[in-house]
C-alpha cells in the first residue's frame, strides 16, 4: 500500500478532519525538513482521514512496526509527497541491498522518475541518493564504498543527511525522506 | 478490527523471481544478485576459513581498481587453492598490481591515520599514474552536427565506419569488476563515457547511413534492464534505420551473472525484446567476455542455449593474461567447449597499456605463440578467433606471426581495423621484440623510421581536435 500526492493536490485551506497522534507530529516536526515541507504535509494530513489514520496506528501503536514501516518522502523533482507503507513481514525482490529503502520503492511501483536509480541498486553511482531527515536506518553509518560514491556526486553534493536509498535498510523506525532534485535541473 | 487485520492492510505480495527448468528436467535455482565489495573481502575470506596473509594489501589495490564479485563467482572459484585460481585471479585484488612503493605509500598514510580525504587524494593520484584513459578513446566520441548548434557525443564512440559503439547510463556497472579491466576510471566515477538516453544514438545514426553496427557497452549492458533494451532497439526496426543491421552487447553477464537470462525478474522480456528484434532481419550478437574454461557453468550453459534459442549468436573473447589464462590448453579448452555449446570464438586480445598491466601483461611474442599452440589442438571450427590483437588508437592491431625476413626477425603485424579505412588489412612489419608488450614498444623492421600509419593517425587526431574545438566555441 503506498500514495504519492502531488503538493498542488494538497488543500490548504482545510478544516482539521482528524487529530494527529502526538508521536506523530512530534516526528514530523523534528524532522529535518523544511518548516515550508512540514506545513504542507501537516496540510495534507488533516485533510486526509484515511492516511492520517493509517500514520496515527502505526505511530501510536509500535506492536504494527513490525508488520509495516511507514517511509514518507518529499521528492524535490516531483513535487510530491510519497507514503510507501513496506511490508516488513516479506523482503522485496531487487534492487539494492535486501530491505533498502530502493528496494521498497521499486517492489511498490514507484520507477525512475520518482527515485532514480542508474546502476540500479549496485552501489557504483549516486543517482539514488536522498537525504534521511527523521528515523534510524538498520544500517546507520554508511559504508566506505557508499561515502565514496556520496563524494562523487556532483548533481547533488553530499550532505550530512544524504545516503544512497539502494544501501539505506529500513529499520525499526519509520523514515522521514527528501529525494532531492539534481542541481541542473 | 482486530489488531491483525489492522496489520494484514499493509500486507503486499511481492513478485518472487521463477527458478529456471533446462530441458533434460535439472533446475537451476534462481541465485538473487549478492554483490561484495572492499569492505567484504575480509569477511569472504572469513567465510572461507582462511587467514589471507595479503588482506591488507588486498584492501589498498581495491581502492585503485574498483573491486566487486558476486555469490555465483564466489561459488566458482576452489578455496582450497586460491592462490591460484584463475577466476580468483580474474577478480581479486592481488598486492602486486600496485608497485612495492606504491602500496607502501597507500599504508603509510592508513597507520598515520591520515583523513579519508587524504587517502583519497593519495589513491586518486595513483590512479592518474595508470594511464586511465587508454587508446585515445575521448577521441572516437562523435560529433553531430545540427543547423544551430553541432555538438560532441559523451556515450557515444565510432571509431570504425561500420560501428558505433553505445554506452548507456544505465551500463556504467558490472556484475563483477575485472581485476584487469581498462575502464577501471569509469567506475569511480572519473573518466565519464555515457549517454543519458537513446536520443543522441538515433539521432547520430540517422545521419550516418554508412553505420550497419551498434555496440552496446559500458560497464556492462547486461546489468541494464530490458526496458532500456526496448528502448534502443524498437526505433532500430522503422524504415530510418534500415541500414542498421547488427547489434552486438559486450558482456560478461553470461558468466558473472548468467541469471540475468534465466531467472532475474526481467529476464523473460529481455529474451522477448531480443527475439522480436531478430523477427525484423536484425542479428543479435552477444559480445561474451570469457576468461577461462572455469567459467562455463551450468547456469552459464543454459544462459548461452537460452539466447541462441531466440536467435542470438554468442561470439566470446577475453583477453590474454598472465595467472589467468596464459597458457595454450586454457585457450584449446575453453574455445572447444565454447564451440560446442554454439558459441563463436572471435578476439583473444593483448592487455592494454592501462591499470595494472604490469601485473597482467603478457608479452606480445608469447601471446603469439600461446595463440598458435592452442589453435593446433582443435578443429577447424574453432580457428574463428583473431588475435593476438590490441585495441591500440590507430585501430586493432593483430601479430600475426613471426618469421626471419631479408636477413632480419619480425614480427607481421595487421590491422584487423584502421581507424582509417584504408588501413584495415593492411600488413606490415615491426622488430621482433620478445619483451614488447604493446604496439607503442614495437620499433619499425627493415630501418624504417615510422610505420606506415603513423604521420597519418597523427593528422587525424590534430583535425578532430579542431572540430572539437569548433563545436564548443
Amino acid at each position: 500500500m503506498s500514495v504519492i500526492i502531488p503538493l498542488t493536490e494538497i488543500n490548504t485551506n482545510h478544516t482539521k478532519d482528524i487529530e494527529l497522534e502526538p508521536e506523530l507530529a512530534l516526528f514530523v516536526k523534528s524532522s529535518k525538513w523544511p518548516e515550508e515541507i512540514q506545513a504542507l504535509f501537516f496540510d495534507f494530513l488533516y485533510s486526509n482521514v484515511e492516511h492520517a489514520s493509517k500514520l496515527n496506528m502505526l505511530f501510536s501503536n509500535t506492536d504494527f512496526l513490525h508488520q509495516c514501516i511507514p517511509l514518507i518522502a518529499y521528492s524535490e523533482l516531483i513535487e510530491s509527497f510519497i507514503i510507501i507503507y513496506s511490508d516488513q513481514t516479506q523482503e522485496p525482490p531487487e534492487p539494492g541491498e535486501p530491505g533498502s529503502v530502493l528496494s521498497y520503492f521499486r517492489s511498490y511501483g514507484y520507477g525512475e522518475n520518482v527515485l532514480c536509480s542508474d546502476c540500479y541498486g549496485q552501489l557504483s553511482c549516486s543517482s539514488c541518493s536522498v537525504e534521511v531527515h527523521n528515523g534510524i536506518p538498520e544500517n546507520k553509518d554508511p559504508r566506505d564504498e557508499e561515502y565514496d560514491m556520496l563524494d562523487i556526486d556532483n548533481e547533488k553534493p553530499a550532505t550530512p543527511y544524504s545516503r544512497l536509498s539502494c544501501q539505506t535498510l529500513v529499520g525499526k523506525t519509520p523514515l522521514i525522506l527528501t529525494i532531492r532534485k539534481p542541481l541542473c535541473n | 478490527m482486530s489488531k491483525q487485520k489492522l496489520a494484514d492492510q499493509f500486507k503486499i505480495q511481492f513478485v518472487k523471481p521463477k527458478d529456471w527448468t533446462c530441458d533434460d528436467g535439472h533446475v537451476v535455482a534462481h541465485k538473487p544478485y549478492k554483490k561484495y565489495l572492499r569492505t567484504d573481502i575480509k569477511d569472504i575470506f572469513e567465510s572461507k576459513g582462511i587467514v589471507d596473509p595479503y588482506l591488507r594489501q588486498r584492501e589498498i589495490v581495491a581502492q585503485v581498481y574498483p573491486f566487486k564479485i558476486n555469490q555465483h563467482i564466489i561459488d566458482l572459484i576452489d578455496w582450497d587453492h586460491y592462490h591460484f585460481d584463475p577466476l580468483f585471479q580474474l577478480t581479486f585484488p592481488q598486492p602486486d598490481m600496485l608497485l612495492p612503493d606504491e602500496l607502501v605509500r597507500i599504508e603509510r598514510m592508513l597507520d598515520d591515520n591520515c583523513s579519508r580525504d587524504q587517502i583519497a587524494a593519495a589513491i586518486s593520484d595513483l590512479r592518474s599514474d595508470k594511464n586511465p584513459a587508454p587508446a585515445n578513446q575521448a577521441s572516437n566520441r562523435p560529433i553531430i552536427l545540427e543547423e544551430d548548434h553541432s555538438y560532441e557525443c559523451e556515450g557515444l564512440q565510432h571509431k570504425y565506419t561500420k560501428t558505433c559503439l553505445m554506452f548507456h547510463r544505465n551500463a556504467q556497472t558490472c556484475h563483477a569488476y575485472c581485476t584487469y579491466c581498462f575502464r577501471f576510471n569509469q567506475f569511480v566515477g572519473k573518466d565519464k563515457f555515457l549517454e543519458q538516453d537513446t536520443v543522441n544514438l538515433h539521432k547520430y545514426l540517422k545521419q550516418h547511413k554508412e553505420i550497419s553496427d551498434i555496440l552496446i557497452t559500458g560497464g556492462d549492458p547486461g546489468t541494464m534492464k530490458s526496458d532500456v533494451f526496448k528502448d534502443i532497439l524498437e526505433p532500430l526496426t522503422e524504415p530510418d534505420f534500415k541500414h542498421i543491421k547488427n547489434v552486438r552487447m559486450g558482456t560478461k553477464a553470461l558468466t558473472y551473472h548468467p541469471y540475468r537470462f534465466l531467472t532475474d525478474p526481467d529476464a523473460d522480456s529481455l529474451l522477448d525484446t531480443f527475439e522480436r528484434f531478430i523477427s525484423h532481419g536484425k542479428h543479435v550478437s552477444i559480445m561474451a567476455h570469457f576468461s577461462h574454461f572455469n567459467e562455463i557453468s551450468r547456469p552459464t550453459i543454459e544462459a548461452v542455449k537460452r539466447l541462441r534459442k531466440v536467435g542470438c549468436n554468442i561470439r566470446t573473447q577475453a583477453p590474454i593474461m598472465r595467472y589467468i589464462n596464459d597458457n595454450p590448453l586454457v585457450w584449446s579448452t575453453m574455445w572447444e567447449r565454447q564451440v560446442q555449446y554454439g558459441m563463436i570464438p572471435y578476439y583473444m586480445f593483448v592487455a592494454r597499456d592501462t591499470g595494472p598491466q604490469c601485473y597482467f601483461e603478457v608479452p606480445l611474442a608469447k601471446a603469439l605463440y600461446i595463440f598458435s599452440e592452442a589453435r593446433k589442438k582443435m578443429s577447424g571450427l574453432s580457428h574463428t578467433a583473431r588475435g593476438p590483437s590490441m585495441s591500440c588508437g590507430p585501430g586493432k592491431v593483430c601479430v600475426l606471426g613471426k618469421e626471419r625476413v631479408a636477413g632480419e626477425d619480425v614480427f607481421i603485424m595487421k590491422f584487423l581495423q584502421g581507424r582509417l579505412d584504408s588501413w584495415c588489412d593492411r600488413v606490415f612489419f615491426a622488430k621482433y621484440d620478445e619483451k614488447a608488450t604493446w604496439l607503442d614498444q614495437l620499433k619499425p623492421a627493415f630501418g624504417e623510421k615510422e610505420f606506415f600509419f603513423e604521420t597519418e593517425y597523427k593528422d587525424y587526431l590534430a583535425t578532430k581536435k579542431k572540430m572539437v574545438e569548433q563545436c564548443q566555441l
